[in-house]
């Protein structure tokens, strides 16, 4: 009951993966072209690699493979990252809320709000976590799906076709696609018990982001929704069953939320292990990187730029980099490998 | 694990939802927004917001949201505009103040970007409150009314890729809101109306034709009354040394017979030929006043860039080489002859 699942683990880091996903994929795939709704499916190759390499660079081995200081230094820039991406994705969840409602208080309130809630969630077991994430990654993918069902009649052919379109910018949209689920190599530090990774999620996800991207092409063409802030919640002031009820876009903000407290709680989690007793202090630097006085622009330089570059790097040049480094080591000492005892180091 | 139930039902308790809005805010003191007029006014723009059968609410300002805070202003009830979901605006407002307007309805959270648009030909005619419901019930009837509908979001689209948009226009003919054609927008702004032939033709072209109809006249007999039933549509590109020059609009319609009498063979290929001609005019008319206005409403370029190939498409600038296109357009026309009006050997 205490041990976290493998398929648990998965289903935190996917559900921690689908909030920066829908801030950012809708206006970035728009802009590669009438073919950009296709990149999360595309971008499947690159997932499926990046979870073996993940699994085979175990993230609380940098001290073994780097030493003390240099793993101790790595360490220290991955939560240093966390904090960031905390930040960033706290800041644009809050965004996402004003924009659907109108907020009775300050939207620090609203920000400190779901930063304790993280912090109370990550406070206990992971396994408590990741029973809560998986629920969580459920009702969000539900919710999702929901939006671009309703979505899909209003679809406009004209919009989607014709499907080619500049190659360079499709691939450019494949790579931000891949560099946001880079999230999910925070997973590995937190403690998992035996088990197999499902196969099923990645394709699952993939395929019900790229029907939602295709509803929302389709329905606000290319060239709006690359212009938006936030195309998805624009479509969804626009989906409803006549009679029932007429706009998604509260419901949705409020159900998005699940998402970002995922991958709060799993950044947050990420302090935890390595920070032991001061990991309340990286739940305060998320609250603060959230209220910085930054403005719109700036902060959509940070999402759609900044963030995938450093996500691209955590979570594929330092674990190649790793890889090889260790493997390196492994040929030197063949002879003098110590087997780990009972550490858990799959993803 | 008592004490953190009990925690948690004494925080359930804040969370009320509604203390923070007045005592009045009760469904029977509610007046609930139905369509929105937005036409040019003394002090900038005026609104008039229409809710059931006989409410109406009018208000100045120098912009949409001026206007939109002095009508929740107004009144003794609570106005929401929630459930907004037709504007009507004025031809005037229509020539240069559409992005104001997709601005305002982009950042609003009470009017979606669903709602549907009108453009009102002439003036607006005060004192009417009848409004809503007459938009509705011609937003629900294709068969008399306009095929075609354009939402915000349309509108919003066709501005953020610079082009051009049909919009279902209206006139005010013996005290009550008549389909009038169709307003063309050309990056927001109004520049001419589509009546007629032209408006059959950017159905045809949009296919949305089903249900046009075909005068034919024929000599020796009674008039001839088809309506189209499937028409399809197709744009060949024309190129000339890989340089698009032109492209050729081909229509395959099928015509079922509504009102005729029996017809010889002859004259049955005449109406043929009067039908093609007919659909041939009406798409002539479209795509000449789209080029006149240097106005793709018709998504002449989304059926090009269909039909070329992306190599051949990469030398083509829309902007500069549409109004030079060479369109032609060319009609094939079958129509079903029921069997009573077949005659042998005249």
């Amino acid at each position: 009951m205490n041990d976290m699942s493998e398929r648990q683990r998965s289903a935190w880091t996917w559900a921690a993966s689908l909030a920066p996903a829908v801030a950012v994929l809708p206006a970035v795939t728009a802009r590669a072209g009438e073919g950009g709704w296709a990149a999360p499916v595309l971008a499947l190759p690159l997932i499926w690699a990046a979870d073996r390499l993940w699994e085979q660079v175990n993230a609380r081995g940098f001290c073994r493979v780097l030493g003390s200081r240099g793993g101790c230094a790595l360490t220290i820039i991955y939560i240093m990252w966390a904090v960031v991406l905390g930040g960033v994705q706290l800041r644009a969840a809050v965004g996402r809320v004003e924009r659907a409602v109108n907020l009775p208080a300050a939207p620090w309130m609203l920000t400190m709000g779901v930063v304790l809630l993280a912090l109370y969630l990550a406070r206990g077991k992971p396994a408590a976590c990741a029973r809560w994430a998986l629920l969580a990654l459920h009702g969000v993918l539900a919710g999702l799906g929901a939006v671009a069902l309703l979505a899909l009649r209003q679809v406009r052919g004209v919009n989607l076709l014709p499907v080619w379109g500049e190659g360079n910018e499709l691939l450019g949209a494949v790579g931000v696609t891949f560099a946001v689920f880079c999230v999910r190599v925070y997973g590995g530090f937190v403690p998992c018990g035996s088990g197999k990774r499902p196969g099923t999620y990645p394709a699952l996800i993939c395929a019900l982001l790229s029907g939602l991207l295709l509803t929302v092409q389709g329905n606000l063409g290319t060239a709006l929704a690359a212009q938006l802030e936030d195309p998805l919640l624009t479509l969804s002031r626009n989906v409803g069953v006549e009679g029932a009820f007429q706009r998604a876009e509260s419901l949705l903000a409020a159900l998005l939320l699940l998402a970002d407290l995922a991958l709060l709680t799993l950044l947050l989690w990420t302090a935890r292990s390595a920070m032991k007793r001061l990991w309340p202090v990286a739940a305060l630097a998320v609250f603060a990187a959230a209220c910085l006085p930054v403005s719109a622009q700036q902060l959509e330089l940070v999402r759609c730029q900044i963030v995938p570059t450093g996500n691209f790097v955590v979570g594929l040049v330092i674990p190649l980099i790793l890889l090889a480094v260790s493997r390196g080591k492994d040929r030197k000492a063949q002879a003098h490998i110590v087997p780990e005892n009972g550490e858990n180091s799959t993803y | 694990m008592k004490r953190r139930i009990i925690i948690m039902y004494m925080a359930l308790m804040l969370l009320t939802g509604c203390s923070g809005r007045s005592a009045g805010w009760q469904t029977g003191n509610v007046t609930l927004v139905r369509a929105v007029g937005v036409d040019r006014g003394q002090a900038g723009v005026m609104l008039t917001a229409w809710g059931g059968a006989a409410e109406r609410l009018t208000a100045e300002g120098s912009s949409v949201a001026e206007g939109v805070q002095k009508l929740q202003a107004m009144g003794d009830s609570f106005v929401h505009f929630g459930h907004a979901d037709q504007l009507l605006l004025g031809e005037e407002f229509a020539r240069d103040g559409t992005a104001q307007l997709v601005d305002f309805v982009a950042r609003d959270r009470q009017i979606g970007p669903g709602a549907r648009l009108w453009v009102l030909r002439g003036g607006q005619k005060t004192g009417e409150t009848n409004v809503a419901v007459r938009l509705e019930r011609l937003a629900g009837d294709r068969e008399s009314g306009a095929k075609l509908d354009c939402s915000v979001t349309g509108l919003m689209s066709a501005m953020a890729r610079e082009g051009s948009v049909a919009v279902p226009a209206l006139r005010w003919e013996e005290d009550q809101l008549q389909p009038a054609g169709y307003a063309v927008l050309r990056q927001g702004r109004l520049v001419g109306f589509l009546d007629g032939e032209q408006s059959l033709g950017l159905e045809l072209l949009r296919g949305q034709s089903e249900g046009q109809t075909a005068d034919i006249t024929l000599p020796d007999t009674q008039p001839l009354i088809l309506s189209v039933r499937r028409a399809d549509i197709q744009c060949i590109p024309r190129l000339d040394a890989g340089r698009l020059v032109g492209a050729a609009v081909t229509c395959e319609a099928e015509f079922e017979v509504i009102q005729g009498a029996r017809l010889s063979v002859g004259q049955r290929q005449e109406a043929e030929r009067q039908a093609e001609e007919a659909l041939s005019r009406r798409l002539v008319a479209a795509l000449a006043f789209a080029q006149f206005w240097d106005a793709d409403f018709a998504g002449v370029e989304q059926m090009l860039r269909m039909a070329c190939s992306p190599r051949e498409w990469s030398g083509v600038d829309w902007e500069r080489d549409f109004r030079t296109l060479s369109l032609q357009a060319a009609v094939s026309a079958e129509i079903n002859w029921p069997a009573d009006m077949a005659e042998d050997g005249r």
